[in-house]
């Protein structure tokens, strides 16, 4: 693939040489510290798909996926001396980049909200603001070719921040319940709980493949 | 053993939505995601470098531009142009009207000579301050304007308001309003009467009137080709004469077919 054969150049120079053994993320992030940027490009390659696809199931739309992404691993770079190796670094990027999205999805609303808020008119005259779905063509539409697959997409879209998140955590990308709370900084009661909620609401919408 | 059965159903119910999220098809990111990866550390961090000595001049230098754009506007600005201190003459001269107007309200005294020349020191007669609804006076009644060959007033006619401008010698003739912080001057008679629209060829006793441009001052005064100028605001001067300071020209004394007369200036 043309990815593999690209390289960060290192500080001295030297290109970069895949280790025989694979290295931990932490001894990675360290490697990436006293700058080998070499292992900071092993950190990217490993990540860059759940990353990606977590970021796509919860934004639903690739190309800002692959930019938050992207931009996810520019934080990750610039502030990895502030990172603590005690943490797991996959909760860690996993949390940046689901700042990131939520940060994107606010971002989304206010520009549908100011663009409506100058037309529409409450009862007593007085601007109201509409939350408007999200009715743009999911790329599923254009990747998915199964009718199934499509109505769990938009399934998952349809669902509050709040459980949309700890659900595509836990049941599309596998994460553990421990992993998720710490994504999301609760409690893992409270974890639980709302991925609970947030299958009830799946459930609700997804009756006719559940049978 | 109802309840349980329910559970059941539900944990099955939990264990196919699982199995349907799971089964989820996955994307990929693109094939280039490291190098843009790459190329935004990259462009973050040149954004970043500029410090020191180069980052300093990046703000300094553009800051420096715009005050010299903006203190060349200013310079160039013809409202600093037209009421520059240097086109100001304060103690020049002022006219001297005979006729009195009772009715003015005293205001605040602005030059405005009739027939004015400039030089430091001595002056042949004092120069007095009249008020600015006297000045208009003697413009409306034909005073000499800016605009009239010889005349070296400082007025500049309106129909409402007349605006004054101190700007000194008639800028038609080759002459320079003179500060009164220079170094003191001496001006030829010659080159003062000359300002009145005359042309002059040097006799024995004075100077005599070789042409006199059309509505000058010279003109209105009723001073004619062939008149021997002898005298000036009373005084006998000759060809060769110099004059010093700050006066008002008033009267010339003439010599016309062997009579002496005195013409008033400034009609």
């Amino acid at each position: 693939m043309a990815h593999d054969a690209f390289r960060f150049p290192t500080k001295e120079g030297s290109t970069f040489q895949m280790p025989e053994e694979k290295r931990s993320d932490h001894e990675l992030i360290e490697a990436t510290k006293n700058g080998d940027e070499s292992a900071f490009t092993e950190i990217v390659s490993r990540y860059k798909s759940p990353i990606t696809n977590y970021l796509y199931r919860f934004l639903n739309d690739y190309e800002e996926a692959v930019d938050i992404a992207q931009e996810t691993f520019v934080r990750v770079y610039f502030a990895i001396d502030r990172y603590h190796t005690q943490f797991a670094f996959s909760t860690y990027i996993y949390r940046i980049a689901t700042n990131l999205a939520i940060s994107e999805i606010r971002r989304r609303k206010r520009r549908r909200l100011f663009s409506i808020s100058g037309i529409l008119t409450g009862d007593k005259n007085e601007p109201t603001e509409l939350e408007i779905p999200d009715e743009r063509r999911l790329p599923e539409d254009e990747l998915l070719e199964n009718e199934r697959d499509k109505q769990v997409a938009r399934a998952i879209a349809a669902l509050p921040e709040k459980y949309r998140i700890p659900i595509i955590l836990r049941d599309v990308e596998g994460r553990t319940y421990e992993e998720v709370s710490a994504v999301m900084d609760l409690g893992l009661g409270t974890t639980k709980s709302r991925i609970s909620r947030g299958r009830a609401l799946l459930k609700e919408k997804l009756q006719e493949y559940l049978q | 053993m109802v309840e349980k059965a329910d559970n059941t159903e539900l944990e099955a119910a939990d264990a196919k939505l699982v199995n349907l999220l799971g089964a989820m098809p996955k994307v990929s990111p693109p094939n280039d995601f490291e190098f843009r990866v790459s190329a935004r550390i990259a462009s973050a961090r040149a954004s970043a470098k500029p410090r020191g000595l180069f980052g300093a001049l990046r703000i300094a230098v553009p800051a420096a531009a715009l005050l010299a754009v903006t203190g060349t506007v200013l310079l160039l600005n013809p409202y600093w142009t037209e009421t520059s201190p240097v086109s100001t003459p304060v103690d020049v001269a002022t006219a001297e009207r005979t006729t009195e107007n009772p009715a003015s309200v005293p205001r605040p005294p602005v030059e405005i000579p009739s027939t004015t020349f400039a030089s430091n020191g001595p002056s042949i007669e004092s120069a007095k301050r009249v008020p600015l609804d006297d000045q208009l006076v003697a413009s409306r009644q034909g005073g000499p304007s800016n605009d009239e060959t010889g005349g070296t007033s400082f007025v500049e006619s309106g129909t409402q308001g007349v605006k004054l401008y101190p700007r000194g010698i008639n800028p038609n003739v080759d002459s320079a309003p003179v500060s009164p912080n220079a170094p003191k001057a001496r001006i030829a008679v010659r080159d003062v009467l000359s300002q009145l629209g005359l042309s002059l060829t040097s006799v024995g006793n004075g100077l005599r009137v070789d042409s006199v441009a059309a509505n000058s001052i010279a003109d209105r005064s009723g001073i004619k080709i062939g008149d021997v100028i002898e005298g000036l605001n009373g005084k006998s001067i000759s060809a060769d004469s110099m004059l010093f300071g700050s006066f008002t020209a008033r009267s010339l004394m003439i010599r016309r077919e062997g009579k002496t007369l005195t013409l008033p200036l400034g009609r």
